[in-house]
């Protein structure tokens, strides 16, 4: 008796299991199918030299593409800065040997590829560099056709905060290999960090990309908002600095302000000097 | 043999070079230290003095800026190397790997006097090089120049006293003596027997003049002299202890033609030799190891295998490898569009066989880079075509490719090794059809302009689109503004909190405060312990903690206040502190580029004052970059340079530097002098740009 109430029980919870992770797929499947405009290809070109005592390498110009999140139906989209700052990535994923070293580094040519193909030519309007956020805004307004090839995902609408192994729902985009196609992970917060900054470290992340929770509201944008110290260079660091950072989405929210003044004084630059072209 | 054998052999070649070279160095050191026994030989001293007062005068150190292609782009560098002045009108020879892609070249004569020059004409093949002092811009032009006679190369001797003159590792003109080692050397069989510059195999016509005086790169293109004073040979390579010079007999027919046409003439049939085999019962003649396909050679039916004994009436030997250059000599040597006999056995029988010569082509064409491409390409010459399996010269074949051009990022990206063969329809011959094409296309247009391209990649024949048009400009986004808190701070570990009385205590340590700025006003004081900003704990206790105290003011609002609660020599301190915005980053502030000093500048940080102790009473610009090779370079500027003034115009801002160069433009001065602080040192460096 005893032996079959144990199993029964055994059952229960299994098909419990499996039907709660049935509605967590669907639910990601969900917002996946919400959001996936909202997930671009960001294309650029990298200018960088590295300059030193007695060193002058010649410049280096290399394509990139990385994942960007739009956060407005006028287009602002946000990535992680390390993937369009090599000067960020080198500083800090190196320890005393490249300290000495300047690195300039520019980007240019930035592109939107959008969920269709359609390539937007954009700017980036803004850099934070201690969060690792770029923000990004289409050159020239988007027309109402291509506002319809896009999703704004919104961070207002967002969750606060998450703990430790809550689900998590990652959505980003192949590479060009596998033509760009949505793709979306299932993960879950290993550990909540609070100094010195709160931010979450994900089972699994792709920089520049929005992470949600069950529900499909948005946690936040995978970052290095945490940087290696170094540390000391007689200490042998047995694990690297995470990756799979999640910046929560108040933290970009307060930037938006700043980065759409950005953008209404370079139209304003423009507006003047093509007053003053026509005068 | 394919490029990439060839590329392969060069960096062989460099790698035995340098290892070899380095031993050289450590031997003959040992050697002039201890085992010398004429180093304080006076006889030694009068035997070399007269060849040292008649060569020494010519001999001149040369500084070049030269244009290599590389990623898409013509990349300079600069070197130096050295030379010897042939002729009272101020002709200078030296070696092709010195100046043969000079942009720009400057000569220091044996008496520190500056000189620019012209470079006339190179020959890759002989690895030689013909410039021209432009002497208007001596500071006496009618002053005589010191000229180096040729000697007679064929005379030397194994064991006749030498000397090496030139400037090894740029430094001033030097002299090392040393004797004939070999008359007949060439590149040895572990180097598999080549030595190629621009695809140009110069041991296919050069055997060297061996010989132990001392050598070093910097003395490339540097006279090997006899005790006569005479100019025997061009030094050029390093083989171990032995350095290589071209002999003069060679380097003075190459010389005379470079000054008097600009590039050498050579004549060709088509035929590869090599050294007869061992199992070769013949006893003279050498073997014909292939034909070129559709070369006059194999027109007048010669064939590999045979064996050629008479060229032009010349009996032909090649029983060593030596004896090569000598036969390919005779063959270049040849006027062109001569018909020539050539004698050769085939089964024992001999035959004649007549071929009108060609004209040698260059293995490669000269690179250039197309910016509205973003790539580097070459025309394509015969031995290129043959190699790639072309029936023709015809297109443009792409070097490399610049990662953000509208060639890389077209959908069907070009690639290096494409050959282009048409644009929008139009045929594309060779280099300048492909820019005159260009221009057409893009003229007055302020966007890219998509161009339909054909290439050909491997046996495939391709179409893509590319963008071509200006480079678009680059983006330069504002930094996030934030507040800062204007101090530097160090964490409060448990074991500093023990040792300071403050057990149990978490913060940060106040470690600098910079004057002037909102802490300072606020009264904030080095040794200050922080606990919290405005009523939130400094929760830092560990290394790892040494942002927080950072992160927290950063989450503030500019123009708002942090009540900071301090503690100060064991005492509760309350300060309020008002939030300023941090300080202009490097990519804040202003910047500008200069195209005649070939300099980037900008204004100075808050950071560059503090890092580079720089006064604030002290105004300048700072150099952010000093183009390799460019003249403010050359001129001895540097990349971190504090400009304060030029030509006595103080620079304390950018706009103020645009103005004083725009004066300079105007006025165009012969040299300009720009006055710098760098690190503690000031210093004032002579800048004596081309004007464009």
């Amino acid at each position: 008796m005893f032996k079959t109430m144990l199993s029964a029980c055994l059952c229960v919870c299994l098909t419990a299991g499996t039907l709660l992770a049935q509605d967590e797929v669907a639910a990601a499947r969900k917002t996946l199918q919400t959001y996936e405009k909202g997930i671009i290809t960001l294309s650029a070109v990298l200018k960088f030299e590295v300059r030193g005592v007695g060193i002058s390498v010649p410049s280096q110009e290399r394509k990139t593409e990385c994942v960007a999140t739009i956060i407005d139906p006028g287009g602002l989209a946000v990535t992680a800065l390390t993937n369009l700052n090599p000067q960020v990535k080198i500083r800090r994923g190196s320890g005393g040997a490249m300290r000495n070293l300047e690195l300039d580094s520019q980007v240019q040519e930035v592109k939107y590829r959008l969920a269709d193909g359609t390539e937007v030519p954009a700017r980036v309007v803004l850099e934070d560099e201690d969060l690792d956020l770029a923000f990004l805004a289409p050159l020239e307004p988007l027309d109402e056709q291509t506002q319809e090839k896009i999703a704004a995902i919104p961070l207002d609408d967002a969750v606060s905060p998450a703990e430790a192994l809550d689900p998590t729902v990652l959505i980003a985009r192949a590479n060009d290999d596998l033509n760009y196609v949505p793709t979306i992970r299932l993960g879950r917060i290993v550990a909540t960090i609070s100094q010195p900054r709160t931010c979450y470290l994900n089972s699994l992340g792709t920089l520049g990309a929005p992470v949600f929770d069950r529900e499909g509201k948005l946690l936040g944008i995978v970052c290095r908002c945490v940087k290696s110290e170094g540390g000391s260079t007689n200490v042998l660091r047995l694990q690297a600095t995470p990756k799979h950072l999640i910046l929560p989405a108040a933290d970009v929210a307060r930037l938006v302000p700043q980065a759409k003044e950005e953008i209404a004084k370079d139209a304003e630059d423009e507006r003047t000097s093509d007053e003053d072209e026509d005068n | 043999m394919n490029r990439r054998s060839s590329l392969r052999l060069k960096r062989t070649n460099r790698f035995f070079v340098a290892v070899l070279l380095g031993a050289s160095l450590v031997y003959c050191g040992a050697l002039s230290a201890a085992d010398s026994p004429a180093a304080d030989d006076a006889t030694g001293r009068v035997q070399i003095e007269p060849a040292i007062q008649k060569v020494y005068p010519a001999l001149v150190r040369i500084y070049v800026v030269s244009e290599k292609p590389s990623g898409g782009r013509m990349q300079r560098r600069r070197a130096a190397g050295s030379g010897a002045i042939i002729s009272s009108d101020g002709y200078i020879v030296t070696n092709h790997h010195v100046a043969g892609h000079a942009v720009r070249i400057t000569c220091t004569l044996a008496d520190g006097e500056e000189v620019e020059a012209d470079l006339i004409g190179t020959d890759p093949l002989s690895d030689l090089a013909v410039l021209k002092l432009k002497l208007d811009t001596r500071k006496t032009p009618e002053r005589p120049l010191a000229v180096a006679a040729w000697g007679d190369s064929s005379k030397l001797k194994v064991g006749d006293v030498v000397l090496a003159m030139g400037s090894p590792m740029a430094v001033s003109q030097s002299v090392t003596r040393g004797i004939v080692s070999n008359v007949r050397m060439i590149m040895p069989k572990a180097m598999k027997g080549s030595f190629r510059l621009d695809g140009e195999d110069v041991g296919r016509i050069v055997r060297w003049i061996g010989h132990d005086a001392v050598i070093f790169g910097g003395n490339s293109g540097g006279p090997l002299v006899n005790l006569a004073g005479e100019i025997v040979g061009i030094n050029e390579i390093g083989l171990g202890s032995l350095g290589g010079a071209i002999p003069s007999n060679l380097a003075k027919d190459v010389v005379d033609q470079l000054i008097r046409q600009g590039h050498v003439t050579r004549s060709w049939i088509g035929i590869e030799f090599q050294p007869r085999l061992k199992s070769d019962k013949n006893e003279r003649g050498a073997l014909v190891s292939g034909v070129v396909e559709d070369s006059p050679a194999e027109k007048a039916g010669i064939r590999a295998g045979d064996v050629v004994v008479r060229y032009r009436g010349q009996p032909v030997d090649a029983e060593l490898p030596e004896h090569l250059p000598l036969l390919n000599q005779l063959v270049f040597a040849t006027p062109v569009g001569e018909t020539v006999e050539v004698a050769y056995l085939r089964d024992g029988e001999e035959h004649v066989a007549r071929a009108t010569t060609e004209s040698l082509q260059r293995a490669l064409g000269d690179p250039r880079e197309l910016k509205s491409w973003g790539i580097a390409v070459r025309d394509i010459t015969r031995m290129m075509a043959l190699e790639r399996h072309r029936k023709d010269t015809r297109g443009v074949l792409v070097h490399s490719v610049r990662g953000g051009g509208g060639a890389a990022t077209a959908k069907l990206p070009i690639r290096p090794e494409d050959v282009i063969l048409q644009i929008d329809g139009k045929p594309v011959e060779d280099i300048a059809a492909l820019e005159r094409i260009t221009a057409e296309l893009i003229e007055g247009k302020e966007n890219r302009v998509p161009v339909l391209v054909q290439i050909e990649r491997g046996t495939k024949q391709l179409m893509t689109v590319v963008k071509i048009g200006e480079e678009e400009n680059r983006n330069r986004p504002a930094s996030a503004s934030k507040p800062w808190s204007s101090i530097d701070v160090q964490v409060l570990t448990s074991d500093l909190a023990d040792l300071l009385g403050m057990s149990g205590r978490r913060g940060v340590r106040v470690t600098d405060v910079f004057k002037g700025q909102a802490a300072d006003k606020a009264g904030v004081e080095v040794g200050d312990i922080i606990v919290a900003v405005n009523g939130k704990k400094v929760k830092a206790s560990q290394p790892g903690d040494q942002k927080v105290f950072n992160a927290m003011v950063r989450r503030l609002r500019v123009g708002g206040k942090a009540m900071l609660k301090i503690v100060r020599n064991g005492k509760p301190l309350e300060l309020e502190m008002a939030l300023e915005a941090a300080p202009a980053g490097e990519r804040d502030v202003k910047s500008m580029k200069d195209a005649d000093f070939e300099f980037a500048a900008r204004e100075l940080t808050y950071a560059d004052r503090l890092k580079r102790r720089i006064p604030d009473d002290l105004q300048g610009v700072l150099l952010q970059k000093v183009e390799n090779g460019g003249w403010a370079s050359l001129g001895g500027l540097r990349g971190g340079d504090f400009v304060i003034y030029i030509d006595g115009k103080p620079t304390p801002t950018v706009a103020e530097l645009k103005s004083v160069l725009e004066d300079i433009r105007k006025e165009k001065p012969r040299r300009v002098v720009f006055f710098v602080r760098r690190g503690i040192h000031t210093l004032f460096c002579e800048i004596e740009p081309d004007y464009r």
